[in-house]
C-alpha cells in the first residue's frame, strides 16, 4: 500500500489539492430580491432595519476559502429587517450598505439593509 | 532594544487592525425611484437589466475596489436603465478564491419600466420615494 503512495508524485498531488481548492473556494449567494415591486396599495409601517453577518478565512493567507454564513448573509439581512417590523410583507426605499472588519484569520462582512416596511392593503 | 521591537509590533498590529475595517459605499434604491419621478409606466414594456463589479481583497485585509463595488454596480444598472423605473431589484453576491486574497463580484439584476407621456400602462400617483400609489389603469 505504502509503494502506491511512494509512486505518486508530489506535483500531482499539489495539483490535485490545487484543483480542490478552486473548486471550493469560489461560491454565490442565489439572487436576492432586496427591493421588490410594491403591490398596488401598501400601507407604510415605519422604518426597518435588519443586518446579517458572514465570514471568509481560516487559518493562513493561502487557506481563506472556507465561507461561514458569507454566502446567505444578504437574504438574512433582508429577512431580519422585514421581521423587525411586525406584520410588514416588503421593504420600499431599501438601502444596502456592507462593513468588514478583518479578524487576523479571517474577514467579517456585516450586510445591513434599511428601508421603509410596508404591508399590502386589498 | 528588545522592548522597542515589542513596541513596534504593538503598534504595527494596532494600525493594521485600525486600518483593516471599512465600509462600503451603499447602494440606495430610492434613488432609482425618484429619478424616474414619472407618474406613467409602460408596464408592458418591461426589460431585464443587469449589471456587475468586482474588487479584489488582498490577504483578507487590504481592500482594492471592493468597498466600492456595490456602487459602481448600481451606477452601471442605473445606466443601463437610462431614467426609466427600476424596480425587483435582486442582488447577487460571489466570492472566487485568489490564493493571495478573494475576488468579491455583485451582480445586480433588475426590471426597468418606460415611461410613457400617454395613457397607456400603469399610472396613479407616487410617493416621495417614487414608488405608485393605486391600481392598474
Amino acid at each position: 500500500m505504502s509503494c502506491i503512495f511512494r509512486k505518486v508524485r508530489p506535483s500531482l498531488v499539489i495539483s490535485t489539492l490545487l484543483g480542490c481548492v478552486l473548486l471550493i473556494g469560489g461560491c454565490a449567494s442565489g439572487p436576492t430580491m432586496i427591493a421588490p415591486e410594491p403591490p398596488a396599495n401598501y400601507e407604510r409601517m415605519g422604518p426597518a432595519t435588519g443586518a446579517a453577518s458572514g465570514s471568509l478565512g481560516i487559518l493562513g493567507t493561502a487557506y481563506y476559502f472556507i465561507p461561514m454564513g458569507l454566502n446567505s448573509r444578504v437574504e438574512r439581512a433582508y429577512d431580519a429587517a422585514v421581521a423587525s417590523v411586525p406584520g410588514a410583507t416588503a421593504l420600499i426605499d431599501v438601502t444596502l450598505d456592507e462593513y468588514w472588519v478583518w479578524w487576523i484569520i479571517g474577514t467579517n462582512r456585516t450586510v445591513t439593509i434599511t428601508g421603509e416596511a410596508i404591508r399590502e392593503v386589498k | 532594544m528588545k522592548a522597542i521591537n515589542r513596541f513596534a509590533i504593538v503598534g504595527i498590529a494596532a494600525v493594521s487592525l485600525l486600518l483593516a475595517a471599512c465600509s462600503g459605499a451603499p447602494i440606495k434604491t430610492g434613488e432609482a425611484n425618484q429619478y424616474a419621478g414619472a407618474t406613467n409606466i409602460d408596464t408592458y414594456r418591461g426589460r431585464n437589466i443587469s449589471a456587475t463589479a468586482s474588487g479584489f481583497q488582498l490577504l483578507l485585509f487590504i481592500p482594492i475596489s471592493v468597498n466600492s463595488r456595490h456602487e459602481r454596480a448600481w451606477k452601471a444598472l442605473l445606466a443601463q436603465a437610462g431614467g426609466d423605473y427600476v424596480t425587483n431589484i435582486k442582488i447577487n453576491e460571489s466570492w472566487t478564491y485568489g490564493f493571495v486574497g478573494t475576488v468579491y463580484r455583485t451582480t445586480l439584476e433588475a426590471t426597468a419600466y418606460p415611461r410613457t407621456g400617454g395613457s397607456s400602462g400603469r399610472s396613479g400617483k407616487t410617493d416621495g420615494a417614487g414608488y405608485y400609489i393605486g391600481g392598474q389603469e
